[in-house]
């Protein structure tokens, strides 16, 4: 070291994942083009407001809603919606007697083309261990404390299948067009993390 | 941290909606998705390896934050690629040197007062 003040250190992560890129590059395996597209796909293109369109439009046209629960990638496909990472889409519908929530207790699946990428809560341990054992605990420190007589329904996405949950459609909210609609589901929402919309600022 | 409020806690981080936390995980991430679409290997094989390595580091301890969770991927990333032999054993090592001091240079001359053209891809 040729000075004696400190400089913040880089992460092991990313000298490693630096160095990688640059190995990859040198033997022409892959430009920082490729990984560039990527990258940029997934912070301007896919999010949740992608999930938000697809519940949205199952909510105003029954036709869809009813495609979207028999196949859901085949129903995100005619709205353009979907790519390589997911194999096979599993929507789930929440009714007055049901809520259903998704894990993963190996890693972290989760329908990237449809919701982008899960927050960090989602690959904890400590979400993905407790979930499937104690569900109503987790989701009433998530804010979603149910009724007993609601049933809970956990999906655990340990093979190629992703899943998707389809929120309740708020009461009175008939007046409004399909885009205010996508303004309502969060995230959270497909999930199942969390269950009541809100409209207009109060809680349906 | 009690595991009942962890997850309260995480929610708070101020990370939640990000992307990617760090640049290095969304460099990470790209490079995996790419590599994949390249057929270096399936994403089914890369899932594989990663929870294979989570289950490793959960033996002896939590997945807490994005750090510790995308640790686990590029670690399963790495493997997947050193089983083709694309390098030799030593060459990662070396560049990770390399990556190293290039930071340092870089530093040293912004210490100076030099302006450094090019940006810092991943930090």
């Amino acid at each position: 070291m040729g000075h004696n003040h400190a400089h913040p250190k880089k992460a092991w992560q990313a000298i490693r994942t630096e160095a990688i890129e640059s190995l990859l590059n040198e033997i022409n395996v892959l430009s920082s083009d490729d990984v560039d597209q990527v990258v940029r796909h997934y912070e301007e293109n896919v999010g949740p407001r992608t999930g938000a369109s697809v519940i949205a439009r199952a909510w105003v046209d029954p036709g869809f809603k009813k495609r979207l629960l028999a196949d859901g990638l085949a129903a995100c496909e005619e709205l353009g919606i979907g790519g390589p990472e997911t194999e096979l889409l599993h929507v789930v519908e929440n009714t007055p007697a049901v809520h259903n929530v998704v894990v993963c207790t190996l890693c972290s699946c989760y329908p990237w083309p449809i919701l982008g990428l899960p927050p960090a809560w989602y690959k904890s341990s400590a979400y993905r261990s407790r979930l499937v054992r104690e569900p109503r605990k987790v989701l009433s420190e998530l804010g979603v404390v149910l009724a007993d007589e609601i049933e809970v329904r956990v999906w655990d996405s340990v093979s190629e299948i992703r899943y998707l949950v389809m929120p309740e459609r708020p009461d009175n909210t008939e007046h409004l067009s399909e885009s205010e609609l996508i303004d309502l589901i969060s995230r959270d929402h497909m999930i199942g993390v969390a269950r009541t919309i809100e409209l207009n600022g109060q809680e349906n | 941290m009690q595991s009942d409020t962890l997850l309260t806690a995480l929610r708070q981080t101020g990370f939640e909606n990000l992307s990617f936390n760090t640049p290095w995980s969304a460099r990470l991430f790209g490079m995996t998705l790419a590599a994949s679409n390249k057929q270096l290997f399936t994403l089914q094989q890369f899932q594989a390896a990663l929870i294979d390595r989570i289950k490793e580091q959960e033996k002896g301890g939590c997945i807490t934050t994005d750090e510790d969770y995308y640790s686990c991927w590029l670690e399963a990333l790495q493997g997947l690629l050193e089983a083709r032999n694309l390098w030799q054993p030593d060459q990662l090592r070396e560049r990770e040197a390399e990556v190293v001091e290039a930071g340092e240079h870089r530093q040293e001359q912004q210490r100076k007062g030099h302006h450094v053209v090019q940006p810092e891809a991943v930090q």
